[in-house]
């Protein structure tokens, strides 16, 4: 739930006198929500909203209080206003948001996000999935899907896009992790953030080349004001894998200082297919962040933030296959290799360790009310080491061994209160990565330095019932890598590289009288070359292929066209369907290579990073239906093609078919028990039938169907809340392969598992 | 604009920081890379010895392998070794060490054309069985075919036909698998 304030003064309030009114809407639709309770804690009062969503509370001293804001069907919000005045309090819940978890669309609230396509979950939607990974969390939403390593290794897809082509924005910074492989997933801990939005469209204007297929914005948001202390502590378990997760989060403001703190302890033991344990799947993670606001004036304020992700996670012990031969005898087997008929919470090599600190100041001067200058310095350091089995007492000593450390400055300056708005910005980024050579291993990506230079400016003219936008950004990168030779003697070359990246938008929103909206954009972005593309070398061992990175490879262009159509029929149905279409020139894959390679391990097909024009495409769409109060339904349904333009040949890992459709039902509340709810939920995923023969080392799996559902409810106990769920996740234990896994090849996806949270709110 | 006083200032800090300091990455020491395959065959009479060999000095990349592939006499009886280096370091590394002390954990595996010469393990590890360090070979009559040997790390020794040589039912991991022309005259 969030809220917006618009605080007006009236006349000066008398003693006791003092009046708060306001209206409660949903965000996603900007209907007003009538029957909303709004309740004072200190002075025992409340009131319901009117039938256009008013509301009106009489006769307040001025002072400090606790106003919690409840409507049937969205999660409960509580918030913390000193009141000296009268004044007007409107609130925007998030209707739509339990059962879908998502809403549609916002937009409103910032006048920089009209154009573009994003969706956004809140708060209470992350809280519900504690124990899930931050992947598994978008995974809900239309046009995204999850691409997976296992059962503890998942990153997004966006729009048949992911790794180098997505960028994860962490706190407004580019998150600076190995996010380039498959089997490296994003370091956010979910718990320490508020809001996860997911941006279909291209945002390469404002993050770069990297958000060239759409980008993740997770962000630990602003501090109640609340001088009491406030927070949560929740636990969740997972009966596949006997998972315990254990969040906390504290919050409090003391004058001119509000601070936050959340912990996260996760321990997830082996998951379980419906036929086998799926032996070291294991995952331990460790999370902390501190968050610090201090507000100077009412035109300055800085704040400094710092989280730290810590994770051990083991890769499936079946996966584990050195070459050709070994691989035709894992692919084909009913129980894979090395699966134990125990579970176990241990984690042995194959694994991998992460740590990932992130350091964070921002400052913001507010020039007038709409009108501010920000300045940000981020400092990452990330350090993953992947440890194989080995001979000789050597499964101790890493395999990779990385440290990452990326610095970023940012400077923005946004006016909001010109006829034309504006924004313009600057980010200087400067990473180095290193290998550790205690590996005894030559390095899979050779040590590096990257640095970025770069101005953008994105400018937005709003027409009566049209926006119009328009961006541009020009980034400078500089690459120093390191490469090892393969011929002996061994030496390292020093290699660089100078790219020029630039990237241009236009996008247009229309609202129709009728709330209908039509929002369109097209994004044209340069993406230069990473590292990995450019000289990753090895064998990459869980497909038995050699990798082979090209370090002549241009930057690739790519011109992706979003154009998204809201709208309803009658207040019954509400609809948004998107089209997209995304050309890439010279786009950089992974292609493979006529011949095999002998090698004294046996022979491995090569894979060569190559360039070709390519396109995607594809639509996504949403039905949402309030039957009542009580009753909602939605559906939705994606749709991805993609392939090379001149040989025809389908990409990689492009999502399948998806359909999914749910049904929930709201009870009424009862003295006891507030926002209880019945959800089930079933999808759909399509075979792949678009694949190249060539690039895949079998035909993708079938399809397959999976239900679930989902049981929740709150417990008021004065003014704190008990929110409790359960839910059963592929409730018929079923079998099967996803095409977005990895590790397809070797074992089916995990069974039937009850999950259970329940936190406390005070 | 007040942004535009910042960015030189941006700009600066990256150039300096860019161009300041070299980085002097070093080689990682590859001590556990297997470049090369000896098997020795010694007549158990008198005779030639006879000697296949895979050499892939560079590793997995650059150049390619060398293979050395010798003719055995038919209807003669060897003794079979087999000797792995690392010839990427220097001095020569000999790695038969290391496997014969994770003797348990690894376990050589030999296949022939039908027929060509039989083969049986001549070693055993603490708990009785087979490594395929060394072996022993008979020689059948005259014939030409293939022979692929095969050393796998964490096998399961106990599984079906493993003991006998079937690598059928191993698993584990493939340390190393490397074909010859055999040819028996």
């Amino acid at each position: 739930m969030s809220l917006q304030l618009f605080l007006a003064s009236f006349l000066a309030g008398q003693e006791c006198a003092v009046k708060v009114m306001g209206q409660v809407l949903d965000r996603a639709t900007n209907e007003p929500l009538e029957y909303t309770s709004v309740a004072v804690q200190e002075a025992n009062l409340y009131v319901l909203s009117d039938s256009i969503g008013r509301y009106e509370i009489e006769g307040l001293c001025p002072g400090g209080y606790h106003l919690q804001v409840y409507h049937l069907g969205c999660p409960p919000g509580q918030y913390f206003f000193t009141i000296q005045k009268d004044t007007i309090l409107n609130f925007y819940l998030d209707h739509h948001s339990d059962l879908l978890r998502e809403i549609i669309v916002e937009g409103k609230s910032n006048s920089f996000q009209q154009s573009k396509q994003q969706q956004t979950i809140t708060s209470s939607v992350i809280m519900d999935q504690a124990g899930q990974t931050l992947a598994d969390m978008t995974d809900h939403i239309a046009g995204v899907r999850t691409l997976r390593n296992g059962s503890g290794i998942a990153k997004p897809i966006i729009h048949g896009l992911y790794g180098n082509r997505i960028a994860l924005v962490n706190n407004g910074l580019i998150q600076a992790g190995q996010q380039w492989g498959v089997d490296h997933a994003p370091e956010i801990d979910p718990n320490a953030i508020n809001t996860i939005t997911v941006v279909k469209g291209s945002d390469a204007i404002e993050y770069g080349s990297q958000a060239l297929g759409g980008a993740l914005l997770v962000e630990a948001g602003p501090i109640n004001r609340d001088p009491h202390l406030h927070g949560r502590a929740g636990y969740a378990f997972t009966s596949n894998g006997l998972g315990h997760t254990l969040t906390s989060m504290l919050h409090s403001s003391y004058n001119k200082i509000d601070w936050r703190w959340t912990g996260t302890y996760k321990k997830t033991g082996d998951h379980k297919a419906p036929n086998y344990y799926l032996t070291n799947t294991g995952v331990t993670e460790l999370n902390t962040s501190a968050q610090l606001i201090y507000r100077k004036s009412d035109k300055v304020n800085h704040q400094l933030y710092y989280s730290l992700f810590t994770s051990t996670l083991g890769i499936f012990a079946g996966s584990h296959v050195s070459n050709l031969t070994d691989l035709e005898e894992a692919i084909g087997r009913e129980v894979p290799f090395r699966v134990k008929d125990y579970f176990s919470y241990s984690i042995e090599p194959p694994k991998q360790n992460i740590q990932h600190h992130l350091l964070k100041y921002s400052g913001k001067k507010y020039i007038s009310e709409f009108v501010f200058l920000e300045w940000v310095y981020g400092l990452q350091a990330d350090h993953r080491r992947e440890y194989d089995v080995r001979r000789g007492d050597r499964s101790d000593i890493p395999s990779l061994d990385l440290k990452l450390w990326s610095n970023i400055l940012q400077v923005k300056y946004i006016n909001d209160a010109s006829r034309i708005k504006y924004k313009v910005g600057m980010q200087a980024n400067y990473t180095d990565n290193e290998n550790s050579y205690d590996t005894g291993i030559l390095p899979l990506i050779p040590d590096y330095r990257k640095g970025t230079a770069g101005l953008y400016a994105i400018a937005q003219y709003p027409l009566d019932r049209w926006v119009l936008e328009a961006g541009a950004r020009y980034d400078l990168q500089a690459l120093k890598a390191w490469p090892i030779s393969l011929t002996l003697p061994r030496e390292i070359i020093s290699m660089d590289h100078i790219f020029h990246d630039y990237a241009f938008s236009g996008g247009t929103a229309f609202r129709s009288p009728s709330d209908m909206e039509t929002r369109m954009q097209l994004v044209v972005a340069k993406r230069s070359p990473e590292s990995n593309e450019l000289y990753s070398n090895g064998l990459h061992q869980g497909v038995a292929g050699i990798e082979e990175g090209n370090w002549q490879l241009q930057p690739e262009t790519s011109f992706k066209t979003i154009l998204t159509q809201t709208f309803s029929l009658t207040d019954l149905l509400h609809i948004e369907v998107s089209a997209y279409a995304h050309l890439i020139y010279n786009y950089i894959y992974l292609k493979p290579e006529d011949e095999l390679r002998l090698t004294i391990r046996g022979a491995f097909p090569v894979y060569k990073y190559t360039q070709e024009d390519a396109w995607l495409r594809g639509f996504d769409l949403i039905l949402i239906s309030d039957f009542s109060h009580h009753l909602e339904w939605n559906a939705k349904f994606s749709l991805t093609y993609g392939n090379t333009l001149i040989e025809h040949r389908a990409l990689i890992l492009i999502p399948p078919a998806y359909v999914a459709s749910g049904i929930s039902w709201a009870f009424n509340d009862t003295p006891v028990l507030k926002n209880s709810r019945i959800a089930i939920e079933g999808e759909y995923t399509a075979t792949q039938i678009h694949w190249d023969q060539e690039s895949e080392l079998l035909p993708p799996p079938d399809d397959f169907f999976l239900l679930g559902i989902r049981l929740s409810s709150g417990i008021r106990l004065g003014t704190n809340i008990i929110q409790a769920g359960l839910s059963i996740e592929n409730i018929f234990n079923t079998r099967y392969r996803d095409y977005l896994n990895r590790l397809r090849y070797f074992a089916d996806e995990q069974g039937i598992n009850v999950r259970f949270n329940v936190r406390y709110e005070f | 604009m007040i942004s535009f006083r910042y960015s030189y200032i941006l700009f600066a800090i990256v150039a300096m920081a860019f161009f300041s300091c070299d980085k002097d990455p070093e080689v990682p020491n590859e001590e556990e890379l297997i470049t090369t395959l000896i098997y020795t065959l010694s007549p158990i009479d008198s005779g030639e010895v006879v000697v296949f060999s895979f050499r892939d000095a560079d590793g997995d990349g650059g150049l390619d392998p060398v293979i050395v592939q010798g003719v055995l006499q038919a209807n003669t009886t060897y003794n079979g070794l087999i000797q792995l280096l690392n010839e990427s370091v220097s001095p020569v590394e000999d790695i038969t060490t290391e496997v014969e002390e994770e003797a348990e954990d690894h376990q050589f595996f030999y296949t022939f054309s039908d027929g060509m010469v039989t083969h049986t393990y001549t070693d055993q590890d603490a708990n009785g069985k087979p490594v395929g360090i060394s072996t022993r070979l008979t020689a059948g009559t005259a014939s030409q075919g293939m022979m692929t040997i095969v050393l796998r790390h964490l096998p399961d020794k106990t599984a079906s036909g493993v003991s006998e040589g079937d690598v059928t039912n191993a698993g584990g991991e493939t340390d190393i698998e490397v074909s010859f022309l055999l040819m028996v005259e």
